[in-house]
This record gives C-alpha cells, sequence and structure tokens, in this order.
C-alpha cells in the first residue's frame, strides 16, 4: 500500500521535470528577452548588458535552467512587472477564488450529472435515457463563455436576478481569514455577505458546470450499466431481493469508483478551464489574473501562473489515482 | 429499430448542424453585400432583419455588418480547426504507429515525451504558447495542435502494437520489408478509420479552443474577424443588442455540435454493438 503511494508519487518526478524544461523552453524560445522587454526605451546596449549579467542571463543555457529549477524548489517566480510585487504572493491571494469557484462549480455538476447518470443506465433505452445523451452532447457542444454571455444577459440582464460579476460587493466588509469567501463569512458569523457571496458565485459556477455535466453523467452511466452486469447483482437478482434492494446495496457502491475518478479528473480541468469563465464574470481569481498577466505582456506573472496551474493539475491527478486506492479494495490487496 | 431510429436522428442532425456553417462559410459573403470590416455608424446596432441598410442579421456596435463577419468568423474556424485536425492526425498517427512497432526502450522515451505534453492542463498550454510567442494565424495552429495529436497517437500505438504480432506482418519483415515500408503497407492502412473519428472529434475541441483564444484575445489578429473575438467585442452591449451575444456562439455551438453528432454516429457505424449498449 504505501509502496504504491511512494510509487505514483515518485513516479510523478521525471514528468514534473520534463514539464519545467518545456517551460523553461518556452520562455527561453520567445522572441525578447527580459531585459529588451523591460529595459527603458533610451537604455543602450551596455545597460541591456549589465541587466543580462544581472540575472544571469549571459550564463550557458545548463546553468540558467539550474537556476530556473532552484528558484521553482523555493517558489520564487520573481516579480511581476505590472504589479510590482512577487509573483508567488499575487497568485496566492487569487488562488483561493479559483478553488472557491470550481469547487461550487463540480458541487453543482455532481448533483445533476450523478443522478442523471444513474437514472438513465437504470431505464436504459427509454425516454429518459435519450434525453439524457441529449443534455450530455449538447453540454460538451456549448462553449463555455458563450453560456456565460447568455446567462448574465438572461439572469443579470434581463430578469435582474443575480449579480454578473466579483465576489461579493466591493463596498462589503468581509475581513480575510482563509480567502474563501464562503467560508470566511460563515466563521465571522456574517449570514449576509454569506449570502451575497453565493448569490455571486452562482452565475459562473453554473456556466463552468455546464460542460462536466453531460461527461459525469455519462461515465456515470456507463459505470452503473457495467456493474449491472457483474456476476454478484446478477446472483442478489436470482436470490429475490427487491430491485430497489439491488440497487441501493450492490449496484451504486460499486459504482462509486468510477464515478468519484472521473469526478476527480473532472477537477483538473476544471481549474483550467475556469480560466474564459473568470474572464466573463470578472471573478477575481487566477483565470483572470492570467488574462492580465498576458495582455500587458507581464513574462514572470504568466510563467509564475502557468507552472502553478500546471503542478496543480499533475498534483490532482495523483491525488485521484491515489483515491482510487483507497476506495478500491481489489486495488489494495492486489498492490500489497 | 429504436436504437437504429437514433442513430440515423444524429446523423441528419450533425449534417444539417455541420452544413448550414459550410453554406455560410462559402455563400455568406455573397448574400451579405458589405465587407466585414466596413463600418457605418448611423446603422450602428441595428437588429437583424431590421428595416434599415439591408442587413440581415443587423450589425455591430460600429455598424458592420454581422452577416459578413458571421461568414469569416465560420471560415476562420473551419480553416484553423481543419488545419489542425490533419496537422495533428498526421504527428499523432506517425508517432503512434512508429512507437507502437518499434516498442522496447524506444516505445518507452516516446511514450515520456507524450505524458509530458499530456500533464499541462488543457488549453493552458495553448495559451502559454500565445502569450510567449505572440498571436498569429500559425501560431495559433501550432498551439492547438501540440496537445491534439496525442490521441491519435494512443490509439495508433495501441493498434500498431496488436498488428505487430500478426502473421502477414511477420510474414512482411520475413520477407524483407523495412520499418518503413511495413508501417506504410501494413500498419497505417489499419489506422485510418479510427483516426478519422478521432479526427472528428478533435475538430470539435479545436473550434472550442479556437473561439477560446480568440476571445481572449490571443487568436488571430483582431482585423480578422472571429466567432470568439465578436462575443468578446459585442460583450458590453448584449443588453441593448442581444444578437451579439446569442449570434456568434451559435455558429460556434452549431459547428461543435454537428461534429460531435457525426463523430458518434461514425463510431456506432464501426461498432454497432457500442451503439446498441449506448456505452
Amino acid at each position: 500500500m504505501l509502496r504504491h503511494i511512494a510509487g505514483r508519487v515518485l513516479g510523478a518526478v521525471p514528468v514534473v521535470l520534463l514539464v519545467a524544461l518545456g517551460i523553461f523552453a518556452l520562455v527561453r524560445l520567445a522572441p525578447g528577452d527580459a531585459a529588451s522587454t523591460l529595459a527603458a526605451e533610451d537604455a543602450t546596449e551596455a545597460d541591456l548588458a549589465r541587466m543580462r549579467a544581472q540575472w544571469g542571463l549571459d550564463q550557458p543555457v545548463l546553468v540558467q535552467f539550474f537556476y530556473f529549477l532552484t528558484n521553482l524548489a523555493r517558489l520564487d517566480f520573481g516579480t511581476s512587472y505590472r504589479y510590482h510585487a512577487p509573483v508567488t504572493e499575487l497568485i496566492g491571494q487569487r488562488l483561493p477564488a479559483t478553488i472557491e469557484l470550481a469547487v461550487i462549480a463540480l458541487l453543482i455538476a455532481a448533483a445533476i450529472a450523478v443522478p442523471l447518470g444513474v437514472a438513465t443506465a437504470l431505464r436504459k433505452g427509454s425516454w429518459l435515457d435519450g434525453l439524457g445523451s441529449l443534455v450530455a452532447v449538447l453540454g460538451v457542444s456549448a462553449p463555455s463563455f458563450w453560456i456565460g454571455i447568455l446567462l448574465v444577459l438572461f439572469v443579470s440582464g434581463y430578469l435582474n436576478l443575480l449579480p454578473s460579476s466579483g465576489r461579493i460587493p466591493l463596498d462589503v466588509p468581509l475581513r480575510e481569514m482563509t480567502g474563501f469567501v464562503l467560508i470566511d463569512s460563515l466563521l465571522q458569523g456574517q449570514v449576509g455577505v454569506f449570502r451575497q457571496g453565493l448569490e455571486h458565485i452562482l452565475l459562473p459556477a453554473t456556466t463552468l458546470a455546464f460542460g462536466m455535466i453531460g461527461i459525469i453523467a455519462r461515465i456515470s452511466r456507463s459505470a452503473v450499466i457495467d456493474v449491472g452486469q457483474e456476476e454478484f447483482v446478477v446472483t442478489a437478482v436470482a436470490k429475490g431481493l427487491k430491485r430497489r434492494e439491488v440497487v441501493r446495496n450492490h449496484l451504486l457502491p460499486n459504482a462509486t469508483v468510477p464515478i468519484i475518478t472521473i469526478i476527480g479528473l473532472e477537477l483538473g480541468t476544471l481549474i483550467s478551464g475556469s480560466i474564459v469563465v473568470e474572464v466573463v464574470f470578472s471573478w477575481p481569481g487566477l483565470g483572470s489574473l492570467l488574462y492580465s498577466a498576458v495582455t500587458s505582456r507581464d513574462i514572470p506573472l504568466t510563467t509564475g501562473i502557468v507552472i502553478s496551474y500546471t503542478f496543480i493539475f499533475i498534483s490532482l491527478n495523483v491525488l485521484v489515482d491515489l483515491v482510487y486506492v483507497l476506495i478500491d479494495p481489489r486495488l489494495r490487496v492486489g498492490r500489497a | 429499430m429504436q436504437a437504429w431510429r437514433f442513430l440515423e436522428l444524429k446523423f441528419i442532425v450533425g449534417v444539417v448542424c455541420l452544413g448550414s456553417i459550410i453554406v455560410l462559410a462559402l455563400f455568406g459573403g455573397l448574400v451579405a453585400g458589405h465587407d466585414p470590416n466596413e463600418q457605418n455608424l448611423l446603422f450602428a446596432l441595428e437588429p437583424p432583419f431590421g428595416p434599415e441598410g439591408g442587413y440581415l442579421l443587423g450589425t455591430d456596435h460600429l455598424g458592420r455588418d454581422l452577416l459578413a463577419r458571421m461568414t469569416s468568423g465560420a471560415r476562420v474556424s473551419l480553416a484553423i480547426a481543419g488545419s489542425v485536425v490533419v496537422l495533428s492526425g498526421v504527428v499523432g498517427v506517425l508517432v503512434g504507429a512508429l512507437s507502437g512497432y518499434l516498442s522496447g526502450t524506444r516505445d518507452i522515451l516516446i511514450q515520456k515525451v507524450v505524458e509530458t505534453f499530456w500533464a499541462f492542463p488543457p488549453i493552458l498550454l495553448a495559451i502559454a504558447i500565445l502569450a510567449f510567442f505572440g498571436p498569429s494565424l500559425t501560431n495559433v495552429i501550432i498551439a492547438l495542435t501540440i496537445q491534439r495529436w496525442i490521441p491519435y497517437c494512443r490509439i495508433a500505438r495501441a493498434q500498431a502494437l496488436m498488428l505487430r504480432s500478426r502473421e502477414y506482418i511477420s510474414a512482411a519483415k520475413i520477407m524483407g520489408g523495412g520499418t518503413v515500408w511495413v508501417l506504410r503497407h501494413h500498419i497505417l492502412p489499419n489506422l485510418l478509420a479510427s483516426a478519422i473519428i478521432i479526427g472528428t472529434f478533435t475538430m470539435a475541441t479545436a473550434i472550442l479552443a479556437e473561439s477560446s483564444l480568440s476571445f481572449l484575445g490571443l487568436g488571430v489578429p483582431p482585423s480578422v474577424p472571429t466567432w470568439g473575438g465578436m462575443l468578446a467585442e459585442g460583450r458590453s452591449y448584449i443588453t441593448r443588442a442581444w444578437w451579439l451575444a446569442v449570434l456568434p456562439g451559435l455558429g460556434i455551438f452549431l459547428t461543435v455540435l454537428g461534429l460531435n453528432l457525426l463523430g458518434d454516429w461514425m463510431r456506432d457505424q464501426l461498432d454497432p454493438k457500442a451503439a446498441l449498449n449506448l456505452s
């Protein structure tokens, strides 16, 4: 068991190194280096050379890669050109908003998709099943930013039901503790702020959830169908158990493993998928920070955010793998 | 019988969706009668089928013809996604077939590279490439191809691994066929069907990604109208002009829906059992 966990974590190390090399190569190969981007308009060649020497840009590539890796290990991504603050600090400020959005979106998607998938599997071939696959294909075909804009137009614009941008109104006093609005407001007993936070997160989270509902429903459906063909289900039916009992005690518990896996893998997709959604709803997370970094050609900030997203993505994938082993006893025995 | 009807329905709806976009791309410009970048502020924010100026789908905030701009968007999306599909298909199938056919250490090395590309969250790598190298048509195509060859590669590798132990492949090798010859005559033809199906789905995701990039201002230069760019520009005017929010998105949606339905249909055709199980 422990060996399996260690193996999985260590197995990710070469990929992490290759990914770091890839990002380093991207930054290095890009036209114009940091010195020529940052230098004043009237900088001379000598000024540029001095700046390059200062940042080690005149060193051999391998040495530069070594610096890059050591900075990475210390989580030091330099200083943002635009915000004049350490990149790590900026990312830390924005990360909770992105995580909060992703988690709520995932909850919405799972709450709709898992029951839908299970129901369509139990009534395979019915009109409900047809409706399920229709929802699935529509969900993956609509671009999230379009859904977001339409929701803003109808729900915020025409019906004036929910706010269309930000996390909470700017004039609301909320002391930052964890960085998560929904948690901080509850910890401080501010129910009104909690409600406002929920109202603000509802539209972006629904937008983000939209594309995932189809995928999660499809996987849940085929997971339940697969388990339904197993011999222990046939035995349970043959024993004379009621259909409801078979479903509740034999079918669903065994279908949870693949369902949880796909939900976990979707969490990573969600975090990167949220970039566009954050821009649509002016959500102050990592995605809109990346957008402003890219548009203002802020290279250290862009690099830092790309690295953070990628490493979160890789860690989530490893974590899901480990959870998979934890909840599936067959894998546990097999690997011990 | 019911499953058969459902299949036919997928095909018909898919063809209608995609067909209407192809017709728009080919003939939309003829109907529009205006240049996509021609501004006429007198007719700004004119609704679709409006009485003035003869703008069939209305105008945007600068009085530019929406039909002409939609046509340009269709052309850009189809051309970029088409290039991405072909390019990633060629790279992915070749690398995958070679990796599976060679097997051993070289296979493991190639798969490590594949794993690295796959370790980046979708769209993020494309954003990073365009952020560092600047947006242009070529860079958009490269940025979208860089992860999309992997599904082809995986399938091609798996099939090549399976095929390489077949007797007719061994026979070809014994008769003196080199790696390239065997790949070209015995492995690649067997991979064509799955490559076409993956290609259809790849085109769908490429169109979604291209429009997201254009929406973020990282697509082709703004002088070329794109669906994503139109949505980004029209965002501030949507409460006064719903068509600016609805129409470009509808273009993306219909194209992607058509491709997804046709891909589903083709997959079911190849594997009728899967179609009946609907799994």
